[in-house]
């Protein structure tokens, strides 16, 4: 085990580049503690100022873990992960310093995943892109390809799920953007294609295509900034900085970049870059298997990204049954977030507080729930799952793979 | 894979991609919240079933009575004309919107009545609760009125649900988020349930569903607005009636949802429409009541009634005379073949929000008693067939709701906190 961190750590310190890259990876940190702080979205979703339990449902308890953590406390640990990203982005700087930046990176790192993982709140693309490179950047062997590899993957990925109607026609954005009409038309499908056909060119000998195919990137996440604010362009710009950085050496005659696609098609990448490679891609694929349209499902998408595939319209049906009282008990809270909005685990975890709380009550009988949605550019909802007594399951946050008790 | 081969491969991998995304959006649609209206197909909405509970799907009691929405009580409903008020039963209504409130309906089991703060009730005769139902989702609360049959309630809410409850227990046998909001009554006719709903953008549609197992059957196309006017029945024709926010009234075939025909007036239709005599007559924001041929749709007649006018036209049988209130404070009497108008009483209540109570006056057969909202909190009690004033009582607030007449009671939902009002 020592001896494989020790090679992590040399192989960062054998390489230039990886040491200005960990130092936008840190910035990648920073990013998610400003983002975090703003309109104190971080402290409102800890602390119990948000009545909404919002738990992965591998930690279904989250909430009350939460909870013994002041308002104050909450800030603190918020500052604490933001001081210490910027003390190890400035250690990946320093020229003495580079055990350290490690070793600080590494625990930036699992202080983020502790956060992200304590409040589903937090769940996004971002998150999950920035886990995926951090994790590759401390513990995977080539580095700099696997990286690189992974970068081309998560576009292409996100390509992939923009052939439909939802992207195509514009439903799925957040908020209006500046084009309109033809050109806007246009520019979804070219989005589309610059994902699964230009990205390529990131990994190409040709020096012209790789600048060419950044520049698209960069102006893509530049043009999103107006509809998707400024953490995910921030991120992404961050996350691709190893391109710029060995574009930069190369320009200076210290590297030459090799062809990675090549490498890749002629199988000359190394075994590790495949498995993992493999990995991503079943983790992509694992929710079609077990689902018929992810952009609908929780729990079942947990192990993939999921950009703006699609915007999602929904009725939760939570009722609780009394001896002489039905109450249809309302959504949770109406500012949640795009992807949350019609979330299975949104409602899941609001039943099972509610069975926490209900269970005392001589009055309480059970407590039902069923979930019906739709992408908005469909016109028939389908229900998501269907269960008649939530209490009754012993893992009630997995209730959408629960068999449905429709009569 | 030399340059070529590459170039070629990127060559096709492109061509692919525009292949599948124009495959995804063959006409290159834009999402502009229009989308739905060029593709004029509305939602269609799944149910959770919570229990079997199999009826006739007869009603036993329902907003205005019958399948074609006259107002008339059956004859077994026959309070005298000077009612007193008996039992007084609050809270109810909580006066969050201005809409006309949720009227009662009453069968031999008990009293059904929804409120704008959600609760849905059933209660005994006197108004005592025997189970309740809270209905969340939107701050409008319940503003139709339930439909009932022998063994179900059925009712809507803002919140997009239609609810089919077990009419013993309470406990909830089906429900269907049908829209996004529901503000309409239901109506159980030819075996079969229909609603009218609404969405955000906003527009609307009909739906008919099975009152057994709560399955949509099919939705009609967009009404290019809101409903809140509830469906009414043809039976001879076989269709639906019913108005949109849009000035549009739609018949609507019962057994495809396909529009048989549709009208375009000057002004919203949120009335209920009343059938009667093959024809199908209904007010607007037009400032006019309108009577049109089942059949074809053609104009038969219209009425200027003053000022805007949302009430629904009550019938006098045997008598083909028709009550509603107007905009400028009159209860009159219309003459349902020509639309002239018969007689007019004015008591200056502006209101043209609340529709009449039809009831056989129990001392002279055959005769009909007219009950209205009248000068706000006045409820006022008229021949049906001359307007003359019988009775006036002043009750403990306004009302916007229909009275609801079983036996030798009325039944009253007021607006704001004044509560269920029994008159006897």
């Amino acid at each position: 085990m020592i001896n494989f961190l020790k090679r992590q750590i040399q192989e960062i310190q054998h390489d230039k580049s990886l040491q200005i890259y960990g130092f936008f990876l840190s910035l990648t940190h920073i990013w998610s503690f400003l983002y975090w702080k703003r309109g104190d979205f971080f402290i409102y979703s800890q602390s119990d100022l948000n009545s909404e339990p919002l738990c992965f449902p591998f930690f279904p308890n989250c909430d009350v873990w939460r909870g013994l953590l002041s308002i104050n406390q909450w800030s603190l640990v918020l500052w604490t992960y933001g001081l210490i990203s910027l003390m190890v982005a400035l250690l990946f700087l320093s020229q003495k310093k580079r055990n350290l930046a490690y070793w600080g990176f590494t625990l930036i790192t699992l202080i983020k995943l502790s956060l992200h993982l304590s409040n589903y709140n937090f769940m996004g693309n971002y998150h999950y892109m920035i886990h995926c490179l951090s994790f590759l950047f401390l513990w995977a062997p080539h580095k700099k390809q696997i990286i690189k590899y992974f970068l081309v993957a998560f576009y292409v990925s996100a390509g992939l799920l923009k052939i439909n109607l939802d992207w195509l026609s514009g439903a799925a954005m957040i908020s209006p953007p500046w084009l309109s009409g033809k050109l806007l038309s246009f520019s979804l499908f070219y989005v589309v294609l610059l994902e699964l056909v230009i990205v390529f060119g990131l990994l190409s000998s040709k020096k012209w295509l790789r600048w060419f195919t950044l520049f698209q990137l960069l102006a893509f996440h530049a043009i999103s900034w107006h509809i998707v604010g400024f953490f995910y362009p921030m991120v992404m710009f961050s996350l691709l900085s190893l391109f710029f950085i060995d574009e930069y050496r190369e320009f200076n005659g210290k590297i030459h970049i090799p062809s990675l696609g090549q490498n890749l098609m002629k199988g000359r990448a190394a075994n590790s870059t495949f498995i993992l490679l493999l990995l991503f891609w079943l983790l992509q694929a694992l929710p079609y298997l077990i689902t018929s349209d992810p952009s609908l499902s929780g729990a079942a998408r947990l192990s993939s990204l999921n950009m703006f595939d699609a915007k999602t319209e929904c009725h939760p049906l939570l009722v609780v049954h009394k001896e002489t009282e039905l109450i249809h008990i309302d959504r949770p809270l109406r500012s949640l977030g795009v992807r949350l909005n019609c979330d299975p685990l949104v409602y899941l975890n609001q039943a099972h507080k509610l069975c926490r709380q209900q269970q005392a009550s001589s009055e309480f009988k059970k407590l039902s729930l069923s979930l019906f949605s739709k992408r908005v550019t469909d016109f028939e909802y389908t229900k998501v799952f269907d269960l008649q007594d939530v209490c009754s399951l012993s893992f009630p946050l997995w209730g959408e793979f629960a068999k449905g008790d429709d009569l | 894979m030399t340059f070529r081969k590459t170039y070629l491969f990127f060559v096709a991998l492109t061509g692919l991609i525009a292949f599948l995304t124009f495959q995804a959006n063959p006409h290159f649609y834009l999402f502009n919240g229009d989308y739905d209206l060029i593709v004029d197909k509305a939602y269609r909405s799944d149910v959770t079933r919570f229990k079997t509970l199999d009826s006739s799907c007869q009603a036993t009691a329902q907003y205005r009575y019958d399948e074609e929405r006259t107002g008339v009580a059956p004859p077994s409903a026959q309070p005298k004309a000077k009612v007193q008020i008996l039992k007084k039963q609050s809270p109810l209504n909580v006066d969050i919107h201005n809409a006309s409130k949720s009227s009662p309906t009453v069968d031999s089991s008990g009293v059904y009545v929804g409120s704008d703060s959600g609760w849905f009730w059933k209660r005994d005769h006197d108004g005592n609760v025997i189970w309740s139902f809270y209905i969340p989702g939107s701050d409008n609360g319940i503003h139709g009125s339930a439909a009932v049959d022998e063994k179900k309630v059925y009712i809507g809410a803002y919140n997009g649900f239609l609810y089919a409850l077990d009419k013993e227990t309470g406990e909830i046998v089906w429900a269907n988020p049908v829209g996004n909001y529901i503000g309409a009554s239901p109506l159980l006719a030819g075996g079969a349930l229909y609603i009218s709903a609404e969405t955000y953008h906003p527009d609307g549609y009909l739906a008919k569903l099975n009152c057994n197992t709560g399955e949509t059957q099919w939705v009609s196309k967009w009404f290019r607005g809101h409903s809140h006017s509830s469906p009414t029945y043809d039976k001879e024709n076989g269709q639906l009636l019913v108005g949109a926010n849009s000035g549009r009234l739609f018949a609507i075939d019962e057994n495809s949802g396909d529009t048989n025909w549709e009208l375009q007036l000057g002004g919203q239709v949120k009335g209920t429409p009343l059938v009667w005599g093959g024809k199908v007559y209904f007010s607007s924001w037009d400032k006019h009541y309108h009577a049109y041929d089942l059949k074809n749709g053609e104009e038969v007649w219209k009425q200027y009634m003053g000022g805007r006018n949302q009430t629904s036209l009550s019938l006098v049988p045997g008598a083909a005379i028709g009550i509603a209130n107007t905009k400028m404070g009159d209860i009159v009497g219309l003459d349902l073949n020509s639309g002239e108008f018969l007689w007019r009483l004015n008591h200056g209540d502006r209101n043209h929000q609340f529709s009449i109570l039809i009831t056989e006056d129990p001392q002279r057969p055959n005769q009909y008693l007219a009950w209205s909202r009248c000068k706000e909190s006045q409820l006022c009690v008229l021949d049906g067939k001359t307007g003359k004033l019988i009775h006036n009582l002043e009750l403990p607030g306004t009302f916007t709701s229909v009275p609801f007449a079983f036996k030798d009671k009325v039944y009253i939902s007021l607006d704001k906190d004044a509560g269920l009002v029994i008159l006897q």
